[in-house]
């Protein structure tokens, strides 16, 4: 099983194709994750997030017999799943609009509350815990803020940490487009976070 | 060295960001930082906005996903009967799986049996094999057929078996331990002498 798991993407995937399902099993248990966040940050929705997995693995396995060793694995794994979001977030326009006015809450308590109503009056001393849930909140929910097409893009190479040549081959625009898309998330981010900046210094 | 202009290092800014500049570039880059506030302030702040995206949890999948998606991997590559590929398609975990695929196997070892018993394979003794061929071509399908064959086979040596529909399961063992030196190909489906 540990040689398995040194194969490289491209070896498991033709040791698949010809019927070694223990191969893709290791393919599963090595991208799941990566893809399951992916999807995820791109949707913004648990169950959401949990049927695109499964679909697209799916395809994954459909198209398998198709699937040339000379291809990067996670180039074509990532544009099946990129595709998906985007059909699937093309769907749901109306529901989007609407849910963004709620912070997304995976923690389920307070309703978005205010960093005025957390700190005590007099500047005494502040809770990390509580300013790390509220970031991470603002974060989610910046990023579900962007435009689609910087959104794919700062997921991926924030999160994936994918190469700005790869994200290139995913999107199928140019690296230069990639990477001025990466600079706007970049800083819409920082205007979204401007105001936690001094308070993410301060519980450092 | 070459000093770097704010425009390039405007340019190069996501590449030394993610780590994408040659070493070169990376040197004369920093260089510049050195000396410009600009410059220098935009790469704290972004990294900033990096350092705070990483503190987002990295989120786990259900583990029942990955079950379901190894039952359709492998269901992919079996070559399985439609009726069986039907059954497994029903979302199992994969410890049923299992238990449904050595079940399967078990149902054709012993359809294989029964089927032998009947005379559709090719036995050793001429006589034997004249009759059954007179019968199975006469109603090959019907399970009357084979029954029809046990009166012709009623001269054969004693020690063969002649099996009702109900008991195909005990004494389907019993003729594949008997017939198995014997068997010879038939209709292809079972090869001589394994």
């Amino acid at each position: 099983m540990s040689a398995l798991r040194d194969e490289s993407d491209e070896a498991l995937m033709e040791r698949y194709q010809k019927g070694e399902v223990r191969a893709f099993e290791v393919l599963i248990g090595r991208h799941r994750g990566p893809v399951y966040n992916f999807l995820y940050r791109y949707v913004n929705n648990q169950a959401q997030a949990e049927d695109l997995l499964q679909e697209v693995f799916l395809r994954v396995i459909k198209g398998s017999d198709a699937y040339q060793r000379n291809a990067k694995f996670t180039t074509w794994l990532y544009t099946i799943a990129r595709n998906l979001c985007v059909d699937a977030a093309r769907r749901q326009k109306h529901r989007r609009a609407a849910s963004l006015d709620q912070p997304i809450d995976k923690s389920g308590e307070g309703d978005g509350a205010n960093l005025g109503d957390v700190i005590p009056h007099g500047g005494a001393a502040v809770d990390r815990q509580v300013i790390g849930k509220e970031l991470g909140g603002r974060i989610e929910q910046a990023i579900g803020q962007l435009v689609e097409e910087q959104r794919e893009v700062f997921i991926m190479r924030e999160i994936l940490n994918m190469p700005f040549k790869e994200i290139a081959e995913v999107t199928k625009v140019p690296e230069n487009t990639v990477k001025s898309r990466m600079r706007y998330a970049l800083e819409k981010l920082r205007e979204e976070l401007a105001e936690y900046a001094d308070l993410a210094e301060a519980v450092r | 060295m070459t000093r770097m202009e704010c425009t390039q290092v405007d340019d190069l800014l996501m590449d030394y960001l993610y780590q994408e500049l040659a070493p070169e570039q990376e040197t004369e880059f920093r260089a510049h930082l050195d000396s410009c506030d600009r410059c220098a302030r935009e790469v704290r702040e972004l990294q900033g906005v990096r350092e705070a995206v990483r503190e987002l949890p990295v989120l786990e999948p259900p583990k029942a996903l990955t079950a379901q998606l190894l039952h359709q991997a492998a269901a992919a590559k079996q070559p399985a009967f439609p009726w069986l590929r039907s059954l497994w398609e029903l979302l199992q975990p994969r410890r049923t799986f299992y238990a449904v695929a050595a079940a399967a196997s078990l149902v054709v070892v012993l359809f294989v049996g029964y089927a032998m018993q009947k005379g559709r394979f090719k036995l050793a003794f001429p006589a034997e094999e004249r009759a059954v061929a007179e019968a199975t071509t006469a109603a090959p399908a019907t399970p009357t057929a084979p029954a029809a064959a046990a009166p012709a086979r009623a001269a054969a040596p004693a020690d063969e078996a002649k099996p009702a529909p109900g008991a195909k399961a005990a004494l389907g063992g019993e003729a594949l331990d008997r017939t198995a030196n014997t068997l010879v190909e038939t209709d292809g489906k079972l090869a001589a002498g394994k």
